[in-house]
């Protein structure tokens, strides 16, 4: 290559690799990257609560199993563990602190008088209470970052998230990756957002297809009866994405007059009785035999030979 | 006549390192009288896959000196290859889309001087067309997991490829329609590349990518 091609080329190598450090930078530094990347962290930080919950409350029981049915917010138990410890302990002072119910806490008193779980020493003691200690300081940490989501969000897409919950806009946002790939999407596909494994059943081998994804979670739906929860979703999720162009484009408030005529929907659709529609034989016009939905698109297993092991060594 | 870059051995391929001592991915790094070669994964790269399934290493238009556009270079694990076999001499443009793994791919571009970086979105050549300043490619890599794939291609072909150019382009039929069975949307997008671009080989690269085809095309 003549050298002042390749001079050329090196100058331009530089301009290419500067020109898209800032674009990595630009798209890199919207807010909701980082509000996708809380959520994430979020439900990870759930994962890992449940994993430390799970160790402490079982290594608990042996010393005093009656908690855990006496007590049923897993957050209280790890509270009743962490802060008091051995049964012996257990005093209408130090169990208040944690229950409010005076019916519990009187409970909870009596089941730890009269527990047939055995003795604990002290390191074990100390073991178990590490781990309440950190599920607790998991879930601390949990809420902060759910928090955060929120506030977020109702900076990000103030519209949007007073719609919808933040929350749930959270979720919907993680989902589609970006406000703008958010924006972006249909009201059909922010209805079923959350319900991936349905909808691709669905779209695969004619299966029912779901309702709602994410959406069900929302106030609106949830409480609603079922007959009419998909009618909800659908037109809520419309709604959903009116706000969140609104929000994406341009931040006008519009969002008043939505919310007011969705929360009229809920309570018209509230009212309505169920009259189950005669369903059609959905296998009447297949030209193949019903396919049973399958929710793995693996290919089959290819068959085997029968074995000496019997049933056990079909099993997946 | 310049000693291969690309070769060989067994059932396996290797590139010539154009740094070496360094991995770019976990690799095998092996030692011969020639140099050092990086040993290419064929379940990571397609084209390493199209090499082990029917594409001859002898007619493969990537080889020392060309000038590459690859569509969808994704963290560079198949374009540090590329880079190694076209050498000091030749030229790579990555494009992709997602600012994610470009930062990523920049690590790579810093090593290695053949390697130009491009965040873009294919579907949309026009938006960097005038970067490129006219150039035109020897060779047209395309493998991104999009709806109109074909159609990605061929409006990258009309405006980057010259009279003499190759194209490989991976048909991931499931990104087209994972309902479809492959064969009919391998027709499907073939008939979506249109009439001046000609498929003169097909690979099935089903034993390494479920799915997968790779197609050899020029200009008609």
């Amino acid at each position: 290559m003549p050298p002042h091609i390749k001079e050329k080329l090196q100058e331009m190598r530089k301009q290419f690799i500067s020109r898209t450090k800032e674009r990595v930078q630009e798209q890199l530094s919207g807010p909701d990257a980082h509000v996708v990347r809380a959520v994430s962290s979020a439900k990870n930080l759930e994962a890992q609560f449940n994993l430390v919950y799970e160790q402490a409350i079982e290594w608990y029981a042996l010393h005093f199993p009656e908690m855990r049915f006496q007590v049923r917010e897993p957050l209280h138990q790890m509270q009743l563990i962490a802060q008091i410890g051995e049964r012996k302990n257990y005093s209408q002072e130090n169990v208040a602190r944690v229950l409010l119910n005076e019916d519990s806490i009187r409970k909870v008193l009596e089941a730890a008088q009269n527990s047939k779980g055995g003795s604990i020493d002290a390191h074990a003691l100390k073991a178990v209470q590490s781990f309440a200690h950190q599920a607790l300081s998991l879930k601390q940490e949990q809420l902060t970052l759910q928090s955060f989501v929120e506030q977020q969000m109702r900076e990000l897409a103030p519209n949007f998230s007073e719609l919808s919950t933040p929350m749930i806009a959270g979720q919907l946002l993680s989902k589609a990756g970006s406000l703008k790939r958010l924006a972006e999407m249909p009201g059909s596909t922010i209805q079923v957002l959350g319900a991936e494994e349905a909808l691709f059943s669905h779209l695969k081998t004619r299966s029912r297809p779901p309702k709602h994804g994410y959406i069900f979670n929302h106030p609106l739906v949830k409480t609603l009866p079922k007959h009419v929860r998909g009618r909800m979703a659908r037109t809520l999720a419309g709604k959903m994405a009116i706000c969140i162009r609104t929000d994406f484009f341009g931040k006008s408030r519009i969002v008043d007059e939505l919310k007011s005529k969705m929360e009229a929907y809920s309570k018209h659709l509230s009212k309505l009785p169920f009259k189950p529609k005669p369903r059609p034989n959905q296998n009447a016009n297949f030209s193949r035999p019903p396919a049973t939905p399958r929710r793995d698109f693996a290919p089959s297993p290819p068959r085997r030979e029968p074995s000496s092991q019997g049933y056990r060594s079909f099993r997946r | 006549m310049a000693m291969e870059r690309l070769k060989g051995i067994g059932n396996q391929f290797y590139t010539l390192n154009l740094v070496p001592g360094k991995k770019v991915y976990g690799e095998r790094l092996v030692k011969d009288a020639n140099g050092e070669w990086r040993e290419w994964n064929p379940f990571r790269s397609k084209l390493c896959a199209g090499l082990h399934n029917g594409l001859m290493a002898e007619h493969f238009a990537i080889h020392e000196g060309s000038n590459v556009l690859y569509l969808g270079s994704a963290e560079g694990t198949t374009v540090s290859h590329v880079s190694d076999i076209i050498g000091e001499e030749g030229l790579v443009v990555g494009v992709d889309v997602s600012p994610h793994v470009m930062s990523k791919f920049s690590a790579l571009v810093e090593s290695r001087e053949n390697i130009l970086p491009l965040l873009g979105d294919a579907n949309q050549p026009e938006t960097y067309a005038s970067e490129l300043e006219g150039m035109k490619f020897d060779v047209i890599v395309q493998d991104v997991a999009q709806k109109n794939q074909a159609e990605i291609f061929s409006k990258n072909w009309e405006l980057f490829a010259h009279p003499k150019s190759v194209g490989y382009l991976v048909i991931k039929s499931k990104s087209v329609d994972f309902t479809k069975p492959k064969e009919q949307v391998l027709k499907q997008e073939m008939k979506a590349l249109g009439k001046h671009i000609k498929v003169e080989q097909i690979l099935s690269l089903e034993k390494h990518e479920k799915s997968h085809f790779l197609l050899c095309v020029r200009w008609q």
